[in-house]
């Protein structure tokens, strides 16, 4: 990294207040990513990660620590500007497109909350970038497959040509062939945009296929970042991602004993 | 030679709806052994959940099912008579699905739940006899404090809890076949790992069948004896779990080949090119 980085984040605490409790989810959190870099949250649920993800977007309010994005100071309300560099994709297509919408609207609402020209061109453009024929603009999600719906959601986050992607388990919902394919769709767009990402994943061989670098969560707080090469390599130091990385390959009963116990 | 424990030959099942049939299971073949761990592997729709209920005559009209052969245990389940089938439900097949939270009832006790689950299989038994199976039942999936989760109600248990009451009340009658679909996958790996480990303790120490229903490749050939690849409704290849990197059909090849896996060289992932002849009937 040579450049200034594109997100900074400087002890990042995000709570939830339940009644008169109020739980850290998130607790002290520090990384940076660099310009057009793919940088992997890894970790179990309840870990911390998504909440990462959705303070940094600007979804969840209650968070303290100093969020730097682009090169601006983010506060609790994020600007227009910045929704149309900084934009997300959620795990689930089935539920983040509205059932209602055709296609065409789900992708024009971007383009007109930041009064965008030329809606019907882009609409077709983005279909193409994604890998979706421009017959599919006049459908509704329910018509549409798992992967198609995905790469519906995808368009819809790279219609406002934005420079950073926000991926929470983008690929969790769909079939190991589907999977395949937006992973490479993915892959393809960040080549050709140099887009900076950020992916959330409880998978670590997908944020291995994709990343450069990675933090392992657990409970809220990160114990370790490292290169994914590393990680390759099997170097990891914690003894949680040593787990983690034994798991990712399958059952293995002696792990399962330890962790038993 | 034994008979196998669960004998299936031809199975199918269709569901006459308005816009035609849908064969959701085409000619399914299949054999289970006793203590024998066999995957069912394949991806969404591909019918390997309606396997797996089809086997317990779960199939609800408009769905209809037959088969050339559905023997459990030399019982011929496509002839058992309805009252037969209930008795064999749960004490001698039993089945663990996906999500705890969804099969528990939110509203009672895990311990009533345990408690009536095994005084309907067993009538005779006393409601003493009952709560210290339960306990028992609780304590053999390696839950330290068994008298804390016997009294919780299911939204209190994590997943990996829930899953494990779960697979309690359904081996605790000591069935012979479980049939586990996706039994770990809304779990975490780390407590995905300790269920299996409690299903593996099971299957060695009672010799029960089980029937291990999964999308995921890699889980089932590290667990399993055995593996069946079903696409589009019917086992396109059968193979010994271990040797499933050697599998042969282009499906599964093509299926091995798009997951993205920790030291394989990065790169773009083979897609998957389906081949309409893969989806025609065997039979």
């Amino acid at each position: 990294m040579t450049a200034a980085p594109v997100i900074a984040v400087r002890k990042l605490t995000v709570t939830f207040t339940a009644g008169r409790h109020v739980i850290e989810a998130v607790r002290e959190v520090d990384f940076e990513v660099g310009d057009g870099e793919v940088f992997g949250l890894v970790g179990e649920s309840g870990s911390g990660k998504s909440t990462v993800l959705r303070a940094l977007t600007g979804l969840h309010e209650d968070w303290r620590g100093h969020l730097d994005i682009l090169g601006e100071a983010q506060g609790r309300r994020r600007s227009k500007a910045f929704h149309r560099h900084v934009q997300m994709v959620f795990q689930d297509p089935y539920s983040s497109l509205h059932p209602r919408h055709t296609i065409d609207r789900i992708l024009a609402e971007p383009l007109a909350i930041h009064g965008i020209p030329n809606a019907a061109e882009r609409i077709e453009k983005a279909l193409v970038d994604v890998g979706l024929d421009r017959s599919y603009r006049f459908r509704f999600p329910h018509q549409l497959s798992g992967g198609q719906r995905q790469r519906v959601a995808i368009a819809r986050a790279i219609i406002l040509e934005p420079r950073i992607l926000l991926l929470d388990e983008p690929t969790s919902a769909l079939d190991v062939s589907v999977q395949a394919e937006i992973l490479n769709l993915l892959s393809r767009l960040k080549k050709e945009r140099g887009l900076t990402m950020m992916l959330v994943s409880h998978n670590l061989a997908v944020v291995a296929h994709m990343g450069d670098r990675l933090a392992v969560m657990r409970r809220g707080e990160i114990v370790e970042r490292l290169e994914v090469e590393r990680l390759r390599r099997g170097e990891a130091d914690h003894p949680y991602t040593r787990q983690l990385l034994i798991a990712a390959k399958g059952y293995d009963r002696q792990l399962a004993d330890t962790l038993l116990e | 030679m034994t008979e196998p424990l669960l004998s299936i030959a031809n199975l199918r099942v269709d569901f006459h709806t308005e816009t035609g049939v849908v064969r959701a299971v085409r000619g399914v073949s299949l054999d289970i052994g006793r203590g024998e761990r066999v995957g069912i592997v394949g991806e969404s729709g591909s019918g390997k959940s309606m396997t797996g209920r089809a086997i317990l005559r779960l199939i609800r009209p408009p769905g209809v099912m037959t088969a050339e052969r559905l023997a459990f245990d030399g019982i011929d389940l496509m002839a058992l008579p309805e009252p037969a089938m209930r008795h064999l439900r749960g004490r001698r097949i039993a089945m663990v699905l996906q999500d705890p939270k969804y099969s528990l009832n939110p509203v009672m006790t895990v311990g009533k739940q345990l408690i009536e689950a095994f005084r309907t299989a067993d009538p005779a038994l006393s409601a003493k006899a009952a709560r210290t199976k339960a306990l028992d039942a609780l304590t053999a999936v390696r839950i330290r404090d068994a008298e804390r989760v016997f009294e919780a109600y299911p939204g209190a248990l994590s997943g990996g809890m829930g899953q494990r009451v779960m697979i309690a009340m359904m081996v605790a009658l000591g069935p012979d076949l479980l049939i586990a679909d996706e039994p770990t996958s809304a779990l975490d790996v780390t407590v995905q790992m300790q269920v299996l480990a409690i299903l593996d303790d099971l299957v060695r120490a009672q010799g029960m069948g089980l029937m291990f229903i999964s999308h995921d490749l890699d889980l089932v050939a590290s667990f399993c004896d055995r593996i069946a690849v079903m696409y589009a409704g019917h086992v396109v290849e059968e193979c010994q779990a271990d040797a499933l990197q050697s599998a042969r059909h282009p499906y599964t090849r093509g299926l091995l080949a798009a997951i993205p896996e920790i030291d394989r060289p990065r790169g773009d992932l083979p897609v998957l090119e389906r081949n309409p002849a893969w989806a025609e009937d065997s039979s």
